[in-house]
């Protein structure tokens, strides 16, 4: 009888430490906003991912202790070589190009790059957005123009015409290669290589009255805030 | 997988289309070139053989919004068709009474809206309903 007595306590309180442990772990992890999830669980949710990945960006932060499974889960997640260049596109800037992340899709870039001096496109402040496909880098990075520009390897919806995100890729580029390459053509258009024909042959046959109009568009669509 | 974003997935829609490398039977394209939001396209669906919509080309304009492909695209006949998930006022497709609007998914693109539209007019009960008269419009 005493036995009996014994096993259905220890049995009790072994449920009862087992409820109070789990309603315990369920508040931290609602107040860390962490998804509650069982070690069986493989599927996280990509919000949680994303969080932790910015976490990984930001390393040095405060949040340090959650460092251990950042790593782990963003290794899988987001290629080290996107991380490493993320990192660098904001400790080392280049010179007139921003880029950055967006927080809810690490591979997604916005892109902002000065029209170089003495082009028509000077003083102007252009938009674009770059994604890397899964692929990346053995594929080009997707790169395309949000702010209207008149160029001839430009066309009116923003893609851009560059050897360098097409045929010319090469894994050994990079981000911001490929956005000093994207400021470079906006420095020497190619009207020989369109992709805006409409502007190419404006180019070709009026060149000083393109210019004029490139410039006239750079200070309605682009101008400096 | 990464997520592709809005804009880069229907660069790679657009170009499918323009390049005419999706099926025959349907076509699609920005009904604005200028349109660099990308949020109104114009689309065609061949009406499928041994049906009342054979040889007929319906136009239909798309509408994709700031959450597309999340979200499904909106669709509405241009051409008149008498079809059970088509408003017979409006000449919009219904998703509630359209599968593949209602079940949408992120990997779905106008081509499936646009094929699956034409599998609805070759279903046996819809292949034989009697339809408006070819060209007239909503």
């Amino acid at each position: 009888m005493f036995l009996l007595y014994n096993v259905v306590l220890s049995f009790s309180l072994w449920i009862i430490s087992h409820v109070i442990f789990s309603v315990i772990f369920s508040v931290i992890c609602n107040h860390l906003k962490l998804p509650i999830t069982h070690s069986s669980d493989v599927v996280v949710s990509s919000t949680f991912l994303d969080k932790i990945r910015i976490f990984d960006t930001t390393r040095g932060s405060s949040k340090g202790w959650i460092g251990p499974v950042s790593i782990e889960i963003t290794m899988a997640s987001l290629p080290k070589r996107i991380i490493k260049e993320t990192e660098r596109l904001v400790s080392d800037p280049v010179p007139g190009i921003t880029a950055t992340p967006h927080d809810d899709n690490l591979r997604y870039f916005e892109v902002t790059i000065e029209g170089p001096e003495q082009s028509p496109y000077e003083n102007g402040v252009f938009a674009l957005e770059l994604f890397l496909p899964d692929d990346y880098p053995m594929e080009a990075p997707k790169v395309r123009f949000l702010t209207k520009i008149y160029h001839p390897n430009i066309d009116r919806l923003g893609r851009i015409c560059l050897d360098v995100l097409k045929t010319n890729w090469s894994p050994a580029l990079q981000i911001r290669t490929v956005l000093l390459s994207v400021q470079a053509l906006l420095a020497s258009p190619n009207p020989n290589d369109p992709l805006a024909n409409d502007v190419a042959e404006d180019w070709l046959q009026h060149e000083d009255a393109a210019i004029a109009k490139a410039r006239e568009w750079t200070k309605l669509y682009a101008p400096r805030s | 997988m990464s997520k592709i974003p809005r804009s880069f997935r229907l660069l790679e829609e657009l170009e499918k289309g323009e390049k005419g490398l999706g099926p025959e039977s349907c076509s699609y394209g920005l009904a604005n070139g200028d349109d660099i939001a990308m949020v109104h396209w114009n689309g065609t669906i061949l009406g499928p053989p041994h049906s009342n919509h054979e040889n007929r080309i319906y136009s239909v304009a798309l509408e994709c919004c700031e959450e597309y492909p999340d979200e499904p695209p909106k669709i509405k006949f241009v051409s008149k068709i008498n079809l059970p998930c088509v408003n017979q006022t409006t000449g919009e497709v219904e998703p509630e009474r359209f599968g593949t609007l209602k079940n949408w998914k992120r990997s779905y693109t106008m081509e499936t809206v646009l094929l699956d539209l034409r599998k609805e007019m070759a279903l046996p009960v819809n292949k034989k309903l009697p339809q408006p008269s070819e060209g007239s419009t909503f």
